[in-house]
């Protein structure tokens, strides 16, 4: 009844709102695809050992591309990794998962040295890495995960949800 | 005095629903952890719950944790900035 005439007095005179604010309330929470770009890294750093010292102008051509989508990708690791740690990570899941901060560091850190660098073994420490956040990540949610091999040519393994 | 807010989103489920109305006291006694609040910060006015009180400034949060940008994401706020407390909704 009175929730009727709120409603009725809002719409002539409207009330000032307050907002239940989120960013947007999707809920929507995965590092898959920080995990597919780790991959993604990977097989660049593959490809590129596999050119080994042809300076052909068509292996010149492939070895600027490889280098873009490794750079493109290591950037989107540490852009999803961000959003997970700053958006969803609360105090709580930090005193359940006290590496949590280490670990996010060590993703950033690594993410830079896969642009600076033409490494396998630093593209795979990040694939580690981000496997590692991804398992906390499925605990929190209270998700069963488990490792799968990875349907890839990069090789390793997926962490998948069960 | 009070005043009458319209809520909008989800951040405060289940307890607060978009559109509901809430009653505001803008003249109360002292704040308490638990209590709902209206602040404003950034010009942006808000409806949170008070999850820490230290000195001048409170940790408010979401009810809805998943979903809500609150003091995990902007840290304290001060007291200033608190319009008023909640009293009931409708």
């Amino acid at each position: 009844m009175l929730k009727k005439a709120l409603q009725i007095i809002d719409k002539i005179i409207p009330f000032d709102e307050v907002k239940a604010h989120c960013d947007i309330p999707c809920g929507i929470y995965d590092p898959h695809l920080a995990q597919l770009a780790c991959h993604t890294i990977i097989r660049m750093n593959q490809l590129i050992n596999e050119l080994g010292n042809d300076t052909s102008r068509e292996a010149r051509h492939k070895f600027v591309r490889y280098i873009q989508i490794k750079e493109e990708h290591a950037e989107l690791v540490k852009k999803e990794i961000r959003i997970i740690w700053g958006d969803f990570i609360k105090p709580e899941h930090l005193e359940k998962f006290p590496q949590l901060h280490e670990l996010v560091y060590k993703i950033m850190k690594l993410g830079s040295l896969n642009k600076q660098e033409i490494s396998l073994e630093h593209s795979q420490e990040l694939l580690t890495k981000v496997q590692e956040f991804s398992e906390i990540f499925w605990k929190i949610k209270g998700v069963e995960s488990r490792r799968i091999k990875a349907p890839y040519p990069s090789g390793g393994e997926l962490i998948a949800v069960k | 005095m009070f005043r009458i807010f319209k809520v909008k989103g989800e951040s405060m489920e289940p307890n607060f629903f978009n559109n509901d109305f809430v009653f505001v006291a803008r003249r109360f006694k002292g704040l308490k952890r638990n209590d709902v609040i209206v602040l404003e910060k950034d010009n942006l006015r808000m409806i949170k719950r008070i999850s820490k009180i230290k000195g001048d400034k409170c940790y408010v949060i979401g009810d809805n944790k998943e979903d809500s940008i609150d003091s995990d994401s902007f840290g304290f706020v001060d007291k200033e900035g608190v319009i008023g407390k909640v009293l009931f909704k409708v």
